[in-house]
């Protein structure tokens, strides 16, 4: 009987590919999910005039992240920790890290997925047109964005053990996330809560993405606000990281 | 990881993404253990846990006893030199935990170490070359399961915890740990 040490590559290409099939067997909440953001942009078509495509397709992006990290990735990784999915991949000879990269991978790829699908239908229903630089750059600060709420829903997971109480948290934040941040940003709220809305994780998410799409309009504020995205990025990932525990005991 | 990789486990609760088929998981465990897993090779170990059908079923739709099956399998799937089964048999009917016990015989007489946790004194005697009975995480006893009871036959405890007169490794296991229920 000889030990067969497993590659990491090889163990993180299975998970990859178990991760992946998960997700393809959840398409129908993928494509619920998916619809939340583009729904708004339809419902917003009037506003792409008074507001400028970019202030509505980067609202309707970080809607779309917020339920990425808040709905998707938090919800799975409470389940698969009460069920014990964690439980027993970590008696296999594969690194922790793995396990969470491939399951990181899997949401990065819903995060181009919906950014996608907002600049589709940016683009088909409201007539929305970037340039090229505005897409490519619409797309990685949609990625630094969707870290924010990834550490977020990581911090969520790690605060808090059972599943069903994950589940209502991360409902409860989302919510408050898109009312509050929409019509904060909208100006509907006053300025107190304006201010706040715009130095909050919706806030600064949406500002970057906004920018981006118009790079000549990145100015000093939009640097600060990236800063202040990847202190919201690294605080709440190391916080959701340090709380974790991979079983629900 | 060298420790792991030379282990194979199966958990009391075992439980896989309930997405996943068991061909899947199967593969899936496969590649983390660095073992090739074709369709055949697939089928084959299918065939021999008699779960032909179970490729394209998922975990969640078998019966309690084939989980374990499946289980058994992942956990033997890169032939480790020890397996951790931690009770295996607990709700399955005496059918399954037969078998069970039958693929535990299988696995031993083919010089893997076996290493099984169970409440079970009948399994405990049925399976089991050496038993140790570990008590608030102490080892009290350790011995083959006739010398455990030859050693405690006439301890007053063990005697007292006798329900027919003869003694058992269960009248053993009560003697030595108490009658109290514990919490």
């Amino acid at each position: 009987m000889q030990t067969i040490l497993p590659s990491t590559k090889a163990a993180l290409t299975a998970l990859l590919r178990a991760d992946f099939t998960t997700q393809w067997r959840n398409r129908k909440a993928v494509v619920l999910l998916l619809l939340v953001p583009v729904i708004i942009l339809i419902s917003w078509k009037g506003l792409v005039d008074k507001l400028g495509g970019a202030f509505v397709l980067s609202n309707c992006i970080t809607i779309g992240l917020n339920a990425i990290g808040l709905m998707g990735y938090s919800n799975a990784i409470a389940r698969d920790r009460d069920k014990g999915v964690f439980q027993r991949l970590r008696v296999a000879p594969v690194p922790t890290w793995s396990i969470m990269l491939s399951r990181l991978l899997v949401q990065l790829t819903m995060i181009l997925l919906v950014t996608t699908a907002v600049f589709i239908a940016g683009n088909g229903i409201d007539k929305i047109t970037l340039t090229p630089a505005g897409y490519i750059l619409g797309y990685m600060t949609a990625i630094a964005g969707g870290a924010v709420y990834l550490g977020l829903g990581q911090a969520i997971v790690g605060l808090i053990k059972n599943a069903e109480t994950v589940n209502s948290t991360t409902r409860l934040v989302y919510f408050v996330f898109i009312m509050v941040g929409m019509f904060g940003e909208l100006g509907v709220l006053g300025d107190k809560i304006g201010d706040m809305v715009k130095w909050s994780p919706y806030g600064v998410v949406k500002h970057i993405i906004s920018s981006a799409m118009q790079p000549k309009t990145w100015n000093q504020e939009t640097t600060i606000a990236l800063f202040v995205t990847i202190v919201y990025a690294i605080g709440f990932s190391m916080l959701g990281i340090k709380k974790f525990r991979w079983n629900a005991r | 990881m060298h420790a792991k990789a030379n282990i194979g486990v199966q958990l009391q609760a075992t439980s896989f993404q309930p997405e996943l088929f068991v061909g899947e998981i199967i593969q899936l465990y496969a590649g983390i253990y660095g073992v090739d897993m074709n369709k055949e090779k697939l089928e084959m170990i299918l065939t021999s846990i008699k779960l032909e059908d179970a490729s394209t079923k998922r975990f969640g739709q078998l019966s309690g006893g084939q989980q374990q099956r499946v289980s058994l399998i992942i956990a033997m799937i890169h032939n480790p030199r020890l397996v951790l089964l931690d009770e295996p048999t607990s709700g399955l009917d005496p059918q399954s935990r037969r078998q069970l016990w039958e693929r535990m015989e299988a696995l031993r007489s083919n010089n893997h170490a076996v290493l099984l946790t169970t409440h079970s004194m009948e399994e405990a005697e049925a399976v089991c070359d050496r038993i140790a009975i570990i008590d608030h995480g102490q080892i009290i006893a350790i011995d083959t399961p006739a010398a455990l009871v030859d050693k405690h036959r006439n301890d007053p405890e063990v005697i007292k915890a006798s329900r027919k007169g003869k003694i058992t490794l269960e009248d053993v296991f009560i003697g030595l740990t108490g009658r109290a229920i514990r919490p």
